[in-house]
C-alpha cells in the first residue's frame, strides 16, 4: 500500500535521511524502531507531505505522493497524528474532531463518525465542549488519534502515541489502536521509542538509525534479534 | 464653587455627557473596526501590521476618484470594501509570503516599507490640487435626538456598520468551516496543514478581510477627517492602542479596547481640568490609562500570554 523507496531529506544543511526504504503492506501494522534524532519522524513527515524530499519516490497505491502537497494528501487517504499530539489547545474537542474531518464534505458520515468514535473513545464525548488544552495526556492522546481517524484515512501514521503517558494509559491506547486496525482495517505506520509495546502491537519492524535503516524483519524475529535486545529491549 | 472642568460638570450638562459617549462610541467603533484587522492579521501571520492605516487610505482615495466620477455613495463603499479584500489578499500573496518564516523584526519592517511606500504612491497620485479633499458620506451629517443626546447621522450611521461587520465576523469565525480553518491556522498552522487546511489560502484570506474591514474604515473617517495622504496616521495610532488594550489576539478584546479608547479620549478631551491641563492632553491620558491597564493585564484584557513549553 505504501511504498517508500531511497528516500532522503534534510533540514536545511542537515542531512537527516540517507536513503530510506520501507514498504507498509494493506491492512498491516509496522513500526519504526530507533534512539532519539535518528530520523523516524521525518520520515512520517516526507510520507504525509509536510517535509519534500530532496531524492527517491514514495508511493501510495501506486501513485506517486512526494510532490503532492499535505492537504492532496490528507484527501488520498493518509492521516498523520503527530508527535507531541499538537491538538488545537483552544478550541473545543468537538471542534478539534471537526478539524480532523475538514477534507470531507458528507456533514451525514461526519456526524455518523463522530458518534463510533465515541464508542471507541467514550470520554471524548464527555469532554465535548471542553477546550482540549484542559484534557488529560491520556485522553489528549486519544483525541489526536480520533482526530487523526476523522479524515476517514486507509493509512495511519502515528508519532509516538505514548509518548508522556503511564503505562496503564498507554497499553490502553495501543488495544483501541489494534481495535482500529482490525475491525476498521485500517492500515498503520507507528513511530515509537518504547520498543516493548511497539513490537507486540507491529507485525513487522524497521530500525532505524543515523537517518538509515539498520535492521528489518518480522516483529517476532526482531525481538530475538541480538543487538536489537541490547540496545532497544533491555535485556 | 470653582470651576474644575473646561467644561460644565457632567451633572450640570448631563445632554453633553451623553454626545460625548456617544460620540465616543462612534470613533471607538472606528478603532475597533482597525483594530480587529490589526488582530486578524496579528493571530493569523504574527505580524504587526504598521501598513493596516495606509492600506485603508489607498482605498479611500480611488474611491474618491470614483465620487467625483459620479458614483453613487453606497456602491463607492460597497466596491471601496471590495478594493480593500484585493489589496490585503495581494499584499499577502506578494510581500508578506516572502518573509513569513523570517524574524519577526524583518517582518516588521516590511510592513514598515509598506506604509512609507503606499503613502509616497498615495501622494504621487492624488495629492495634487487641493488637500485635504472631501469625501462624502452616504450617511449625511444631519443632527438627530437620541433621547440622551443630539448626535449626528454619521455618527449613528458609522457605529450600525461597525456592529454589522463585527456581527458578520463572528458569525464567520464561530459557525462557518471557513472560519474554523482560519482559527484552527491562527492557532497551529503546522498541524492545521497535517488536516487538510490549506494554510497559505487562510492566512491570505485573513489578510484580505483585514484589507476590507481596513477600506471602510478609511471611507468612514474620511467624511470627519477630510481625505489627505497621512489622514488616516491617528486614527491607527488608536487603534494600536486598542488592539494592544484589549490584547493582539484577541478579537473581541479589540472591539471592548476600541470602544473604551474611543469613549476615554472624548471625555478626556471634554473633561480634563482645566487650569492644569487642556483638551490637547486627551492623548497623553488615553495612553496613560492604558498603561496603567497593561501594568496588571500584560497580554491585555483579553489577551492570552504566550506560553513556551521547554
Amino acid at each position: 500500500m505504501l511504498k517508500i523507496e531511497g528516500i532522503e531529506a534534510s533540514y536545511g544543511p542537515v542531512k537527516a535521511l540517507h536513503g530510506v526504504t520501507i514498504e507498509v503492506p494493506e491492512g498491516g501494522v509496522v513500526t519504526l524502531l530507533g534512539p532519539n534524532g535518528a530520523g523516524k519522524s521525518t520520515i512520517l513527515r516526507v510520507v504525509s507531505g509536510l517535509l519534500r524530499p530532496t531524492a527517491g519516490r514514495v508511493e501510495f497505491d501506486g501513485r506517486r505522493i512526494d510532490r503532492r502537497s499535505a492537504e492532496a494528501i490528507v484527501t488520498m487517504g493518509i492521516s498523520h497524528v503527530p508527535e507531541g499530539r499538537q491538538l488545537f489547545d483552544e478550541m473545543t474537542v468537538h471542534e478539534n474532531l471537526m478539524l480532523g474531518a475538514y477534507t470531507r464534505h458528507d456533514s451525514d458520515g461526519i456526524r455518523s463518525d463522530i458518534k463510533r468514535l465515541n464508542g471507541y473513545f467514550p470520554i471524548l464525548e464527555e469532554r465535548r465542549e471542553q477546550p482540549a488544552g484542559s484534557l488529560s495526556g491520556g485522553e489528549q492522546q486519544q483525541l489526536a488519534v480520533a482526530r487523526g481517524l476523522m479524515s476517514r484515512p486507509r493509512l495511519l501514521l502515528l508519532d509516538e502515541p505514548s509518548l508522556g503517558l503511564a503505562p496503564l494509559v498507554s497499553r490502553d491506547i495501543f488495544r483501541i489502536l489494534r481495535q482500529v486496525n482490525r475491525e476498521e482495517g485500517i492500515t498503520i505506520l507507528l513511530v515509537e521509542q518504547d520498543a516493548t509495546s511497539a513490537l507486540s502491537f507491529a507485525e513487522y519492524g524497521y530500525v532505524v538509525e543515523t537517518g538509515r535503516i539498520v535492521i528489518e524483519d518480522a516483529s517476532d524475529k526482531l525481538k530475538e534479534d541480538e543487538n536489537v535486545r541490547r540496545a532497544y529491549l533491555g535485556y | 464653587m470653582i470651576e474644575v472642568f473646561l467644561a460644565p460638570a457632567p451633572w450640570n450638562d448631563p445632554e453633553l455627557f451623553g454626545e460625548q459617549v456617544i460620540s465616543g462610541l462612534a470613533t471607538g467603533s472606528i478603532y475597533a473596526l482597525l483594530a480587529l484587522g490589526i488582530v486578524l492579521i496579528y493571530r493569523s501571520t504574527d505580524v504587526v501590521n504598521f501598513a493596516q492605516g495606509e492600506m485603508a487610505m489607498f482605498v479611500t482615495f480611488p474611491m474618491w476618484s470614483l465620487t467625483l466620477a459620479g458614483f453613487p455613495p453606497w456602491t463607492v463603499i460597497f466596491i471601496g470594501i471590495a478594493l480593500g479584500f484585493a489589496l490585503g489578499g495581494f499584499i499577502e500573496r506578494t510581500i508578506i509570503r516572502p518573509v513569513e518564516d523570517k524574524p519577526p523584526l524583518s517582518v516588521v519592517v516590511v510592513t514598515l516599507g509598506l506604509f512609507v511606500f503606499l503613502n509616497s504612491i498615495a501622494t504621487w497620485i492624488w495629492a495634487q490640487g487641493e488637500l485635504p479633499k472631501v469625501f462624502s458620506t452616504p450617511f449625511e451629517f444631519n443632527s438627530v435626538d437620541v433621547g440622551v443626546a443630539r448626535v449626528t447621522t454619521h455618527s449613528i450611521g458609522i457605529l450600525v456598520a461597525a456592529l454589522a461587520i463585527m456581527g458578520v465576523l463572528y458569525l464567520l469565525f464561530n459557525y462557518t468551516k471557513l472560519g474554523l480553518g482560519m482559527r484552527a491556522t491562527a492557532h497551529n498552522p503546522g498541524a492545521s496543514r497535517l488536516m487538510g487546511i490549506n494554510v497559505g489560502r487562510m492566512l491570505m484570506l485573513g489578510w484580505a478581510l483585514a484589507g476590507a474591514v481596513g477600506g471602510l474604515v478609511g471611507m468612514l473617517v474620511a467624511p470627519i477627517t477630510f481625505l489627505f495622504p497621512s489622514f488616516m496616521l491617528a486614527v491607527l495610532l488608536y487603534a494600536f492602542a486598542a488592539a494592544v488594550f484589549g490584547g493582539l489576539d484577541s478579537p473581541p478584546g479589540a472591539i471592548v479596547g476600541g470602544f473604551f479608547v474611543g469613549v476615554a479620549e472624548n471625555l478626556f478631551g471634554t473633561y480634563t481640568p482645566s487650569d492644569i491641563l487642556g483638551p490637547e492632553m486627551k492623548l497623553p491620558l488615553t495612553l496613560l490609562l492604558l498603561v496603567i491597564v497593561l501594568l496588571f493585564r500584560p497580554a491585555g484584557l483579553f489577551g492570552h500570554v504566550r506560553t513556551r513549553r521547554v
